[in-house]
């Protein structure tokens, strides 16, 4: 984490998933960037859309491809020269949406071993081959313990509906982050 | 061409048939000629032709659906019958017959592709995977009950941990399984899971994680070596035995397809990918309630939208969810402009192509649908792209019936089953069904081209 300039976009990306947190979404935040500049942020929507698909990342895309601006013409791969930091990495889903629109680069903070497409689960950035899109790198460790932190206090939230929603002082919310066993992502 | 009425109509098909025809087109008829002696009661079968929808089972009944089919076309030169398009075409072979028959599996219209993790084959002998767990020693046995209680309402009892039993008696110590320590959250991106905080008023002793089995015993020894960890259930039968299917639901799907496909062609006579996805109303008979009343159909829109993410499967799924939205809350959801994605509002009113039913489902139906595509099944023209079927997956549809296999860039495990398949892949949490659609046909408005992402 050693680039000023990974810190701040990320920085911009983690309060997007602190917006979440407090909308009651899944705490996941993000933010293209072109040429130097923000061209697009945005954070899960899962649960006010109804729709398990909207992820940051399809939020993001969907606003830079219907901004004529941005994408002044249909191209194969719209974002070949955009950047993405999320807090998160890409699931499988967003990691594919982002090979078929041709991302250039993926920085995210924390890894996702249930759903995580770019090497935690599957390889969708690189490993796995396609026959028209390019592959991108994918870099972990960003903001890495912001991000995790998040995720923990959106679960320490939810379980609080429970009936007695009381918690034992001890019970706090736990701080310590294991490193990350392969060191990918600590780069 | 002719078609053949009538008598015509009537035979069935054998691979080795008694009865052979040739036109005459000078008196437009169709002559049948016996090709051997003809013993009594024995039934007398023409050939169709090689392109056969259905799995021979050896015996000529086996076409009985097709007994009452309206005609059929002439594939003059093989002197075979291009019963295909035909069935295809005309009725809904699966009308005819018992609704209630159960079918077997090879009358069925679909081929059922098999969804199990790789490596879930380790534990049939001796050693076995194990998963992290959360639990607590609860010392009272008087707050057993209502920890129990907690748990259900806390939803924690997760599917995942259906193998295993919840409570452990060592001696006098109880301890209560709590929840997977790698967590899934249910509609989104995860991480680490965090410790299970308990409210105050059970006597219980800090969470702790432990490794218990991580499916359920298949044999006796099994029971044993894996109880020793954690009790665990014995269930010989692998899970995932197929559903049984009857005559009226494979006409439902029948039907089904005929939509989508229908849907798919005129996609492609608007200038779109040919490409289509189709969320049928539930099947209803006697024991199956539907849970969806209304039918919800999309086809790709990449082009016309110049987004090359409007998938089929993408823009059916966003139909569903902002039709529960609407329908769960309807005085508060005003359209909201953020909400509106101007490419999505041009392409959405013309996606509609049938809506069989506008009556918004139960109260108690609304409630309980977070999760969009459960228990649903959703019919696709080809074989959903990795977003796609990962999309399939968050949505917890129960199954997918796809017409035509996407090698080079499927996921859900491309014509052999074994290319890609999101749905099987180990650490996901939910998996949902894969069958191919065995018509073979013609489907020439169907063509995209191998290296499209469907």
């Amino acid at each position: 984490m050693a680039n000023p300039q990974h810190e701040k976009w990320m920085a911009r990306a983690i309060s997007m998933a602190e917006e979440a947190l407090e909308a009651n979404e899944v705490p996941v935040g993000c933010v293209f960037v072109r040429n130097g500049t923000i061209i697009a942020e945005a954070r899960n929507r899962t649960n006010e859309l109804r729709n398990a698909t909207r992820h940051a990342e399809l939020e993001a895309i969907d606003s830079i491809l219907s901004d004529p601006l941005l994408t002044p013409q249909q191209i194969q791969h719209p974002l070949s020269e955009t950047i993405l930091y999320v807090t998160v990495e890409p699931c499988i889903m967003c990691a594919s949406a982002l090979r078929q629109t041709g991302i250039k680069e993926v920085f995210f903070g924390c890894e996702n071993e249930r759903f995580g497409g770019c090497g935690s689960v599957l390889g969708v950035n690189q490993e796995l081959s396609h026959p028209n899109h390019p592959s991108y790198p994918a870099v972990g460790g960003y903001g890495r313990e912001a991000a995790i932190m998040l995720l923990r206090r959106f679960y320490m939230t939810e379980n609080q509906n429970a009936p007695v929603p009381k918690l034992k002082a001890n019970r706090v919310l736990k701080t310590e982050i294991p490193k990350q066993a392969d060191g990918k992502s600590d780069s | 061409m002719a078609l053949a009425l009538g008598l015509g109509s009537l035979f069935n098909h054998s691979d080795n048939p008694n009865v052979q025809f040739s036109i005459d087109t000078s008196t437009e008829s169709i002559r049948y000629t016996t090709t051997r002696r003809i013993e009594a009661d024995e039934e007398l079968c023409i050939f169709y032709g090689h392109k056969l929808w259905f799995h021979l089972a050896g015996q000529p009944s086996s076409a009985v659906a097709l007994r009452e089919k309206d005609g059929y076309e002439n594939d003059d030169s093989l002197g075979g019958l291009d019963i295909l398009q035909d069935i295809y075409c005309g009725s809904n072979p699966f009308k005819d017959g018992d609704p209630s028959d159960i079918l077997q599996e090879n009358e069925l219209p679909f081929e059922r592709i098999r969804v199990i993790p790789e490596d879930d084959s380790d534990d049939i002998d001796g050693a076995f995977r194990t998963i992290l767990t959360w639990v607590v020693d609860v010392p009272d046995p008087r707050s057993i009950t209502d920890l129990l209680k907690w748990m259900k309402s806390a939803g924690l009892e997760t599917p995942e941990l259906q193998h295993l039993k919840r409570i452990r008696r060592v001696d006098s110590l109880t301890t209560i399984l709590l929840a997977t320590a790698s967590t899934s959250t249910p509609h989104s991106s995860s991480s680490p899971a965090p410790s299970i905080p308990i409210p105050a008023n059970f006597l219980t002793s800090e969470p702790y994680t432990l490794e218990v089995p991580a499916s359920a015993a298949l044999t006796i020894p099994q029971v044993k070596a894996k109880s020793a960890m954690w009790p665990t259930i014995y269930a010989p039968k692998r899970k995932g035995e197929p559903e049984k299917w009857t005559r009226a639901k494979a006409a439902w799907a029948w039907d089904a397809v005929s939509t989508m496909i229908g849907a798919a062609e005129e996609a492609g006579k608007l200038g779109e990918l040919p490409i289509a996805s189709y969320v049928p109303a539930s099947f209803v008979d006697s024991s199956n309630h539907g849970e969806m009343t209304q039918s919800f159909v999309a086809y790709d829109t990449r082009r016309t939208s110049a987004h090359p993410l409007r998938h089929s499967v993408m823009n059916v799924v966003r139909k569903i969810a902002d039709w529960r939205a609407s329908s769960s809350t309807p005085s508060l959801r005003s359209p909201d402009p953020e909400l509106s994605d101007p490419t999505w509002v041009t392409s959405a009113s013309s996606q509609i192509v049938s809506i069989e039913n506008t009556l918004p489902p139960p109260a108690a139906q609304r409630n309980g649908s977070h999760y969009l595509l459960t228990s649903l099944t959703l019919f696709t023209t080809h074989e959903p792209c990795v977003m796609c079927s990962m999309a399939l997956l968050h949505s917890r549809v129960k199954e997918i019936i796809v017409v035509v296999p996407m090698d080079k860039t499927g996921g859900c495990g491309g014509s052999s089953g074994k290319g890609t398949c999101v749905p099987r892949l180990k650490a996901v949490n939910h998996r949902f069904g894969i069958a191919g659609w065995k018509i073979d046909r013609e489907m020439d408005g169907l063509t995209i081209d191998e290296d499209v992402d469907a």
